[in-house]
């Protein structure tokens, strides 16, 4: 039984308000949308959340396949994304190529970051770390976190 | 300013024990596990937690990279992971050949689900596993967005 990763999920307080978010930034587009809400007993089961009913999108970069839902009936307490120190917080990280250039330019835009970038520990990226619409963290490097050799090594 | 997928992040109870679950079921190896705790200044930015101290590993299998990090200053109040309807709150999706068959051993095996696998509108089974911090791992059969679709989405 060997599982292969698939896709990452968020959940999030406004789809619409994401979808645009992650497209506009990221460039991820819609691959996939329900047009009806999701509920029933196999909402409830999937989710654990009793009364459950939701709206759920899939965008992808081609690669990359992240799902946003939005509960619309039992939605939870926190209006905001945990912090960071909070277990089962996620990050998501991006590599682009010039990690303060971005920062002036979506600060501008009015992108929330944690603070201005930095250098790594290893001296060989600067990092920044944005916010999204709904306070889950997003990282900004400039070198991917496991070289390619590295991977390719664990494949073999 | 083109930003390319890295890798996804989980903030974790027991970075021990985490490390050992995702090797086990899903045979994600370590690639990388800093000796030395993070913290400082570049700790307190990234994560926006003052006085912040963490360990950190990236696990991959060749293909995706998990990052996980556990704080050991400065922990935060939620010591397992919130539910499905908390905004931020993630998923991630795994697939594997026979859903019920991974729910039959695994369960055997001491991992914890949701729920018993359901049959999807789309007639594909899926179940709910939880990783040692309530995180939840969407075992289904077949990728949530076809090769062809993706493709697509690369496709100028």
């Amino acid at each position: 039984m060997k599982p292969s990763y698939d896709h990452m999920c968020l959940t999030v307080s406004d789809l619409e308000r994401s979808i645009a978010f992650y497209d506009n930034y990221f460039g991820l587009k819609v691959v996939r949308r329900d047009p009806r809400a999701h509920s029933g007993a196999l909402v409830r089961q999937m989710t654990g959340v009793d009364g459950a009913e939701l709206m759920s999108v899939f965008l992808s970069d081609g690669h990359f396949t992240l799902e946003l839902i939005q509960f619309t009936k039992a939605q939870g307490p926190a209006s905001r994304g945990p912090t960071s120190n909070n277990v089962g917080a996620p990050h998501i990280g991006f590599c682009v190529d010039d990690v303060r250039r971005v920062y002036r330019e979506w600060s501008a835009e009015g992108i929330a970051f944690n603070g201005e970038p930095i250098m790594s520990s290893r001296g060989d990226s600067w990092s920044a770390m944005m916010l999204d619409p709904d306070g889950v963290c997003i990282e900004l490097r400039e070198t991917v976190a496991v070289p390619a050799e590295m991977m390719a090594a664990i494949l073999a | 300013m083109k930003a390319s997928y890295d890798h996804l992040c989980l903030t974790v109870g027991d970075l021990d024990r985490s490390i050992a679950f995702y090797g086990k079921f899903f045979g994600l190896k370590v690639a990388r596990r800093d000796a030395e705790v993070h913290r400082g200044e570049m700790v307190d930015t990234s994560t926006g937690i003052r006085g912040a101290e963490l360990l950190a590993a990236f696990l991959t299998d060749g293909r995706m990279v998990l990052e996980l990090i556990q704080f050991t200053r400065e922990r935060g109040d939620q010591a397992r992971s919130a539910p499905a309807n908390q905004v931020g709150a993630p998923h991630l999706g795994f697939v594997v050949e026979d859903v019920r068959e991974a729910w039959r051993q695994w369960s055997a095996d001491g991992a914890a689900f949701l729920h018993a696998p359901v049959l999807t509108p789309r007639g594909k089974w899926s179940v709910k596993m939880l990783d040692p911090d309530g995180v939840p791992i969407e075992l289904r059969e077949g990728n949530a967005i076809p090769a062809e679709t993706l493709a697509a989405v690369v496709a100028p």
